[in-house]
């Protein structure tokens, strides 16, 4: 009975089906460019980031370069490399000062592009505002590199801020060699350099928001104050939840570049965070991939459930969540 | 048709992309093609299908070669330089100490003699000490080694790799084949070492020293240099030190201070991270820099060196600490890269420095700068001394007389390897030598009528061989393809000769002030591996600069930096004792 019923009810749900494909094909016809756009970038998330998981099996292998990634041995027993790692003190550490690390971004850099966004929005005259933006944008296109030569140069011994506290009668103040100044810096180095970019999302949030909103606000007599406050921020909340959820998947990644360049011999002992970790056990080791692999994995896995629960807890809290 | 113009726009920007992606992707196949083969012949490629041959030029003995049409014998550099180059090759290279975006091919006339005697081509790419390490571990670890590498030899490595292939073996009758380059390993005791267990050659080492060899136990040649004027001025007494030709540390910071307190300058020391490690190396044992930092100890069993008060390094760690603190050396030494901190004495002008590569270059090239920069005589206002402990011992690595080595790729098309050999065994001869070391026969240098080598530069604008091709194109690949320069150095006309006669004094003063260790090679050692060693591994030097710069109490932070470390080290000390301790 039950067989009959679902082959009888197979033909509409096939039909249904292949009426939905139909559709789909029809419009990919009618919209081709739009698709056309689209396929350079599936096919970089295909070769970049798809193909390239098959490689996590190397966590569990010892890898020998002559058999590669698939005819390498499985480790003996298959969570070796585990094994030596959760036993590892430095690898420990390094998951805390990571994790100290994007919790500090978080809370102290994660609000400033929404700060400078409500700011420029606000700005009254279009070019002014046009021009902080293009100010505010442009560090992001300088490289780490360039970003801590400049750096070096404003913050050494003999660069710029030390000869003017010098020549005013202070102390010099060794900015590059402390540990406990290596974190404030990251945090400031990273706000004034993806500050004014990341800016760019919750603008054209800000320019999505119905102006009839604010015209009534205005027949109401609101203040620009209370306008930003009742009316821009409420309004941006869901695109700020999901850029918060996403921050949050990345609580495990530091941002190698950032700090692999501001990091130096005095302060090494704060800025070894799981990059860092990955970075000295893979090359200044005797390279061993199959060990790296396994850090690697461990921290996806961590990445990925905190980017769930956030995202089940930003959904419980009646916010916006990444599917909606 | 504006609707129109956009779908053609949006097609050819969708064609672009995806074309840019290819190309992305395609690099890798296309790099693994054979260099040399791609391509039709240029038109100057074309005219190199002869090998240049050199004039008649005269042997080491003086005498007249081949001028009689005499076939030379075998393994002699003209019997080398005459054998069939007709066809040309380019062998790929990787390695540090060379120059970016240099020709290395036809850049100077050093270059293009080299090019064209041997018809042979570089494909090379620029590594840093920096990433030297990195870059070979990824290209080896992927097996897509280039043709030729010079690697920083490591024993457990060199297990693994040479066990997966991932290194050319060398034909069993290559000895015979290339005589010289043989000889040249003879000089290396971990050549043999190697061979014996490894079952035949993978690796050839490069000597630091061949004809003076052991002019230096330990091979190690890093000097203090001092300013003698500064030294009066301040009134500090160096009468000792050139006595003796040695220097301790505590009198070496005693120096400094001097000159600081009499205000000559701010900041009288100017090294980098790796010179302050080269500093605690020549002074204490098992440091974890030059030298390895696990030995056996008297008792039999295995030890860390930086653990072990017996060994010294925390002694020496406390004195550069205590350098930093009272202001003698440039507060962000770490941040100085390379050879950077060297014009800092020889240019800008400041009390000491400590450096060592080339010896007697090290002095000549200081002479020169100084005397352009500074408008001194370095030979009357500079001196220079061995770093020695309190007990006026010179330490340093076990010797084995090498530094780096080269490997080959596995995939090397046998002909190159065949035309890299003969290069290789041609350096190595005396003839070679010379013409590594002071440019091109004929024009650069020459033989006199008593057959020693004469430095035709001298006298000239150029002056020597590396004024000549300055800018990265002296030593360039030749220069350190397998003998090492450090070995000419003594016998170089083309440097001052206070040079050369300065670095021999020092080296009869050290061959009686090395340290005994520094004859013992641990060879049990050198062949272990484990992945307890490697997540033990750790820059030394940058250890070391964080315990210096650390604020604090320096006692504290030592112990708590060993008590930190001790939980990656007992594992490897338990496994070295369980397999080798007595």
């Amino acid at each position: 009975m039950a067989r009959k019923s679902k082959s009888t009810e197979a033909g509409p749900r096939t039909a249904a089906n292949s009426t939905g494909i139909m559709k789909t094909l029809i419009l990919m016809k009618k919209h081709w460019q739009i698709y056309v756009l689209l396929a350079a970038p599936i096919l970089w998330y295909i070769l970049f980031a798809y193909y390239p998981l098959a490689g996590l099996q190397l966590a569990f292998k010892t890898y020998k370069a002559k058999l590669g990634i698939w005819e390498s041995p499985w480790a003996d027993p298959l969570w070796q490399n585990y094994r030596a790692l959760f036993k590892d003190a430095f690898f420990w550490r390094s998951v805390r000062r990571t994790l100290l690390i994007n919790f500090g971004r978080l809370f102290i850099v994660f609000p400033f592009p929404i700060i400078l966004a409500l700011a420029l929005n606000e700005l009254r005259l279009k070019k002014s505002k046009k021009v902080m933006q293009t100010v505010f944008t442009f560090p992001h296109f300088l490289s780490w590199v360039i970003v801590v030569a400049i750096m070096r140069n404003l913050l050494s011994v003999d660069g710029l801020v030390n000869v003017l506290l010098k020549t005013s009668g202070h102390d010099t103040i060794n900015f590059l060699g402390s540990e406990p100044l290596f974190q404030p810096m990251l945090y400031i180095t990273d706000i004034w350099k993806s500050a004014g970019y990341s800016s760019i999302i919750y603008l054209s949030a800000i320019s999505g928001i119905d102006q009839d909103q604010y015209e009534a606000a205005d027949v109401d007599g609101a203040t620009r104050w209370q306008k930003l406050i009742h009316i821009t921020l409420p309004n941006i909340m869901p695109t700020i939840s999901i850029m918060f959820i996403l921050a949050t998947g990345n609580l495990m990644t530091n941002g190698f570049d950032q700090i692999f360049n501001m990091s130096n011999a005095a302060t090494k002992n704060v800025a070894e965070v799981l990059d860092m970790y990955i970075y000295r056990i893979t090359f200044q080791a005797s390279a061993d991939f199959g060990f790296s692999t396994a850090v690697s994995l461990f921290r996806s896995v961590i990445n990925m459930i905190l980017l769930a629960t956030a995202n089940k807890l930003s959904k419980m809290l009646g916010g916006s969540g990444l599917f909606g | 048709m504006k609707k129109g113009m956009k779908k053609v726009l949006a097609l050819l920007l969708a064609s672009v992309m995806i074309m840019a992606l290819a190309s992305c992707g395609g690099g890798g196949s296309s790099s693994t093609e054979p260099a040399g083969t791609t391509g039709a012949p240029s038109k100057s490629e074309s005219n190199q299908t002869e090998p240049a041959k050199t004039e008649p030029a005269q042997t080491e003995e003086g005498s007249s070669e081949n001028g009689s049409g005499e076939t030379a014998e075998f393994g002699t550099w003209q019997e080398i330089i005459s054998r069939d180059y007709s066809k040309k090759l380019t062998i790929e290279y990787a390695g540090p100490q060379l120059t970016d975006g240099v020709d290395f091919n036809h850049g100077s006339e050093y270059t293009d003699w080299w090019s064209t005697t041997f018809n042979t081509e570089w494909d090379a790419t620029v590594l840093t000490f920096e990433n030297w390490t990195q870059r070979l571990n990824t290209w080896i670890n992927a097996d897509d080694l280039p043709d030729w590498c010079v690697w920083n030899f490591n024993a457990g490595d060199a297990n693994n790799y040479v066990e997966q292939g991932l290194f050319r073996k060398f034909p069993d009758d290559w000895k015979e084949r290339w005589p010289n380059v043989a000889a040249s390993q003879e000089l290396c005791p971990l050549a043999k070492w190697c061979e014996e267990k490894y079952g035949g050659t993978y690796i050839i080492f490069r000597p630091v020293f061949a004809n003076n060899y052991p002019a230096d136990v330990i091979v190690g040649h890093m000097s203090v240099y001092l300013r003698t004027d500064w030294a009066e001025k301040a009134g500090y007494d160096l009468s000792k030190n050139i006595a003796s030709n040695t220097i301790t540390l505590d009198e070496f910071i005693a120096y400094n201070q001097a000159v600081k307190d009499a205000g000559i300058t701010e900041y009288p020391f100017y090294g980098s991270t790796s010179v302050y490690t080269s500093m605690i190396d020549s002074v204490a044992e098992a440091t974890g820099t030059g030298q390895v930092a696990f030995y056996k100890g008297s008792d039999g069993k295995y030890h860390w060196g930086p653990a072990e008060e017996e060994t010294g390094v925390k002694e020496a760690v406390r004195k550069l600490k205590k350098m930093y603190d009272n202001g003698l050396v440039y507060p962000d030494f770490y941040s100085i890269v390379n050879y950077d901190y060297i014009p800092y004495f020889n240019a800008s002008g400041v009390a000491a420095s400590y450096a060592g590569e080339g010896i007697a270059a090290r002095g000549d090239a200081n002479a020169r700068s100084m005397k352009e920069n500074l408008n001194l005589d370095y030979w009357k206002c500079a001196i220079q001394l061995i770093l020695v402990d309190d007990n006026g011992v010179n330490h340093g690595d076990p010797s084995t007389n090498y530094w780096a080595c080269n490997i080959l790729s596995p995939d090397m098309d046998d002909e190159k390897f065949e035309r890299l050999m003969d290069i290789w065994d041609f350096s190595c001869t005396d003839y070679g030598q010379l013409c590594v070391r002071m440019g091109v026969p004929k024009k650069d240098w020459d033989y006199d009528k008593d057959g020693n080598p004469v430095n035709l530069l001298a006298g000239t604008p150029d002056e020597s061989v590396s004024v000549k091709y300055a800018n990265g194109q002296a030593p360039v690949i030749y220069g350190n393809m397998v003998i090492l320069s450090d070995d000419f150095s003594f016998a170089n006309p083309a440097f001052d000769e206070r040079a050369r006669k300065r670095v021999v004094e020092l080296y009869k003063t050290r061959a009686q002030i090395t340290s005994v260790r520094g004859e013992e090679v641990d060879w049990d050692f050198l062949g272990y591996s484990s992945q307890a060693l490697n997540l033990a591994t750790m820059t030394y030097g940058d250890e070391y600069a964080n315990i210096i710069t650390k604020a604090g109490d320096f006692d504290e932070n030592y112990d708590q930096w060993v008590k930190d470390k001790m939980a990656l080290i007992q594992p490897v000390l338990d496994d070295l004792n369980e397999k080798f301790a007595k």
